[in-house]
């Protein structure tokens, strides 16, 4: 198999990974009645989020599985992927010095850990949106980083299918 | 398992666990402290490995450097979690009990979570809880280090020009 084929196929498993993961945090909105999959993924997303429903976007009175942070986490990555798949804005990322790469890293996690702190010491309680955007632009900038990581496992597939006898 | 793996594990494994009983520093934890947790192992690993003969920094370094990562602060989390309950007055069952309760809007609570409860309040330990509470850190801080750790390889290999 051509490494561009393995590089696509990775992407788009890790693509997928990812939709079914957001999508399935919906589940208490579109299956507010089956009760197995709604304990199961309860218990399934409450491994890495709080879940505390006033925290958490819903509809008509019910809570998605997951709080409106973490959403915006899973969709950042989502849109970064997406955005650095354009091979422009990929390149013009992919240009610049690793220093300015890190300087764009910290500056779109701080409003992030700016957001956890305050809120934590009780200075400020931001709302559900605040905490979304936060969260949405945290991760926009490391997807590159994430599909770089991908390229470079479909390289290694790549070469130990190919050259490692 | 190589011990050039195993000492930057144990460092951030520990560092991760420590943080993890920090009060307000603690939320960032699985999505801040844990990914570059697992980016520091992977820096480590390089930085100790780097100059020997046929070293290859592969994507597969940043799966068992999460692994290691998890499982030690796992391990480091249950210790420090039950010191913690058992010299305080604090009941965190009971405190988890009245949050479910409050805001995850379940009613029933299962029996198992009502007795960690009632042990905790008499013998200011509870078994269930300090497994319960390594098998939770362990697969969290494995997939967020893991992350971490494909991140760190892929900056290594941009910072340092590493093919």
């Amino acid at each position: 198999m051509i490494e561009e084929k393995i590089n696509f196929y990775l992407n788009l498993f890790f693509f997928l990974l990812l939709g079914l993961w957001i999508i399935f945090s919906f589940a208490p909105i579109i299956l507010p009645y089956d009760i197995i999959s709604l304990l199961s993924s309860k218990y399934l997303y409450g491994l890495t989020c709080h879940q505390i429903s006033e925290r958490c976007f819903g509809f008509d009175g019910i809570s998605m599985l997951i709080c409106s942070r973490c959403f915006g986490i899973y969709i950042g990555l989502i849109a970064g992927i997406v955005l650095f798949s354009f091979s422009k804005i990929r390149s013009r990322f992919d240009g610049l010095m690793f220093s300015s790469q890190l300087i764009i890293l910290i500056l779109f996690a701080a409003p992030f850990c700016f957001d956890i702190i305050l809120s934590k010491s009780a200075m400020y309680n931001s709302g559900n949106a605040i905490r979304f955007v936060t969260g949405f632009f945290l991760t926009i900038p490391f997807s590159f980083f994430i599909k770089s990581s991908l390229t470079n496992l479909s390289k290694e597939i790549y070469y130990k299918t190919n050259y490692a006898k | 398992m190589q011990s050039k793996r195993l000492l930057p594990a144990l460092v951030c494994g520990f560092g991760v666990a420590v943080i993890s009983i920090i009060p307000i520093i603690q939320a960032m934890n699985c999505c801040v402290f844990t990914p570059l947790a697992g980016g520091l192992g992977v820096y480590l690993v390089f930085k100790q490995s780097h100059g020997d003969e046929g070293f290859r920094l592969q994507t597969s370094e940043a799966m068992i450097m999460g692994l290691l990562i998890g499982l030690i602060s796992g391990v480091f989390d249950a210790v420090f979690q039950s010191i913690i309950i058992a010299v305080s007055k604090t009941n965190p069952v009971d405190d988890a009990i009245f949050i479910i309760k409050e805001y995850v809007q379940i009613t029933d609570i299962p029996n198992i979570i009502l007795d960690m409860a009632k042990e905790i309040e008499e013998k200011r330990f509870s078994l269930v809880l300090t497994i319960s509470i390594f098998f939770t850190n362990f697969i969290v801080n494995t997939i967020f280090a893991a992350i971490g750790g494909l991140i760190g390889i892929s900056m290594i290999k941009r910072r340092f020009n590493v093919n």
